[in-house]
């Protein structure tokens, strides 16, 4: 999959395109633990992401916790309406700061 | 042109025919050779195709050496170069042969192919200014060969190679096999011990039967070797397999599987089923009587699939369960679930559940959603339409989540449907998903079908619109009917 990303100091963004499923998930996790620990302000733009599996949603959750724990921050932003309503259902748009 | 042959001609003769001829056969033989390791093929065909060159350029210059003419000089000095400096190229090779055989670590084996490349390099500078100047060698005017005055330099770079491996095969020789460290000993001494022979009787060349007969046998070892550890893989494999198969079975005997489940219940029908996309795989339904009059029904998928899914899987189910059975409501078992799953959950895996429980003899269901699909409900004469239910947040996910239930009333001859996933979100070969509505399609197509034929109906509705497609996600669905209240 094709993981876009644009850091600027501690800020980074990352944009995962395509399906974000059990195959493609390890790719962004992957991505996420190479961020170095000084990253305080993560963006995930979600614009070009079609689908998200509960795979997907693990590497999320990981990643906002890992966020919480170093006193950083996580925005979702840009989600499509398939994702946003498997955000809905599955209860992340509680736990996850979309924008 | 004549040739008069001594005896000692013929065998040399004899030794590097032959040895073009071994040398050709092996390299096609690595080429065909599947087992091999990649690098480990490419390194031998680089070293038979030196070898090849090395015994090519000996014999060229043992052919034309002392035949007078232009022409035959340049060919001379081309060929003494090529084979002197094949000669130094072979042993970089085997450092390198050396280096991956060792497996080392990545870093470390860069700076030592650079070690190796920098003498070789030395070697080939060395052969490039030496040959306008005869320093090396040198023909003379009836273009016989004679050594020059700096021959022993030619020799250098190759025994510090030698050198160079020597050390790396005794500092790493527990990294390597006995049998293969034997082979590359054998390749390094034999030159060496052919060469001493040579200097008591020269005119045999017992240097290239050395060095093919040493390739070869160090080829035959590592590719043996190499054979051996695909035949353990294969069998490794197999072992897998079999082992998941089991796991498979022993899933599925987790979940309820005869059916009708409750002989003798005449006021609901229940069917479930649960199709894996892997041998095994992370979704479940469960349903068990709590007591006479309350029937617990669980729909639950874990993130992601294959075995790690499954092992979560079997502990959801049962703390699920366990939980159920001490009577709580669905509310409190989900977050009493929760609370277990998340004091041990390192991996950050979650499941999403949907918990009912039906008082039989009312038809009322109590159910409460952690993350889960929304359920469907068809009241008598009606459509099925989807309940979009309260939503809490997935099992596992977060500590102290808290769970909100509620009600509906079923009456008699309403159908609940529930399922995973997989059913909405099975994809065909254009990548365009199934979706609720093809499926609240499907299900009102035949609404009034007992809960069997149902899934039925649902099931060969989503495998005419994957098609060929791969089925990607598990598939599992659970169909009940409320038949009569008690007493009725």
């Amino acid at each position: 999959m094709i993981i876009r990303k644009e850091q600027n100091q501690d800020k980074v963004i990352l944009a995962p395109e395509g399906r974000l499923d059990t195959v493609t998930a390890p790719e962004l996790e992957k991505e996420i633990q190479a961020l170095p620990a000084e990253v305080k302000d993560l963006t995930m733009d979600l614009e070009k992401l079609e689908y998200i599996s509960s795979a997907g949603l693990r590497v999320l959750l990981a990643t906002q916790k890992k966020m919480n724990a170093t006193g950083g921050e996580m925005k979702v932003c840009r989600a499509n309406e398939t994702v946003l309503e498997i955000f809905e259902v599955t209860g992340f748009s509680d736990i996850l700061t979309l924008v | 042109m004549t040739f008069h042959f001594t005896p000692s001609d013929l065998i040399n003769v004899l030794f590097i025919s032959g040895g073009i001829g071994i040398c050709l056969l092996y390299f096609l033989l690595i080429s065909a050779s599947a087992h091999l390791r990649k690098e480990v093929r490419r390194y031998f065909q680089v070293f038979f195709s030196l070898i090849l060159l090395y015994i090519s350029a000996h014999l060229a210059r043992q052919i034309m050496d002392g035949i007078p003419g232009a022409a035959v000089r340049t060919w001379l000095y081309i060929v003494t170069f090529l084979e002197i400096i094949a000669a130094g190229f072979m042993t970089h090779i085997l450092a390198l042969l050396v280096i991956v055989v060792c497996r080392l670590e990545r870093k470390r084996s860069l700076s030592l192919v650079a070690v190796s490349y920098s003498i070789l390099m030395i070697h080939v500078i060395l052969l490039i200014v030496g040959w306008p100047l005869d320093l090396i060698y040198y023909f003379d005017a009836g273009n016989v060969y004679h050594r020059g005055a700096g021959y022993l330099l030619s020799n250098l770079c190759p025994l510090l190679l030698l050198l160079f491996n020597s050390i790396l095969l005794l500092r790493h020789r527990e990294r390597i096999l006995p049998k293969i460290r034997l082979a590359f000993w054998i390749y390094m001494i034999a030159p060496i011990i052919a060469i001493i022979i040579q200097s008591f009787s020269s005119s045999i060349q017992y240097i290239i039967f050395a060095s093919v007969g040493a390739s070869v046998y160090m080829f035959a070892v590592i590719v043996q070797n190499q054979n051996d550890d695909y035949e353990k893989q294969k069998q490794e494999n197999t072992r897998l397999d079999a082992e998941l198969s089991m796991a498979s079975r022993i899933q599925s005997s987790m979940l309820p599987s005869i059916f009708p489940p409750f002989p003798g219940r005449e006021e609901f029908d229940i069917f479930a089923s649960m199709d894996p996309a892997k041998e095994v795989g992370g979704d479940f339904f469960d349903f068990f009587l709590v007591d006479e009059d309350h029937l617990c029904m669980v729909m639950a998928d874990v993130s992601g699939k294959g075995v790690p899914a499954a092992l979560f899987m079997m502990a959801s189910k049962i703390i699920l369960a366990n939980n159920a059975m001490m009577g709580k409501s669905p509310a409190q078992i989900l977050t009493d679930t929760n609370a277990s799953i998340c004091s041990n959950n390192r991996e950050e895996m979650f499941v999403t559940v949907w918990l009912g429980i039906l008082e039989i003899s009312t038809g009322k269901l109590t159910a409460a959603n952690a993350g889960h699909e929304y359920p469907v409900l068809r009241h008598p004469d009606g459509a099925y339409e989807l309940i979009r239910d309260k939503h809490g947040f997935v099992i596992g996910g977060m500590e102290g989540a808290k769970y909100k239930e509620y009600e509906l009333t079923l009456e008699k001859g309403s159908k609940l449907f529930l399922y995973t996933d997989g059913v909405p979100e099975a994809t065909d070969g254009a990548g365009e998903m199934f979706g609720p509505e093809r499926m609240l399609a499907a299900l009102n197509s035949a609404p009034d079908d007992a809960p069997r034929d149902i899934l039925k109906t649902v099931r060969a509705a989503v495998d005419s619109f994957v098609k060929d497609a791969e089925q990607f996600d598990d598939l599992t669905m659970l169909c009940l009917e409320y038949k009569k209240a008690k007493g009725e």
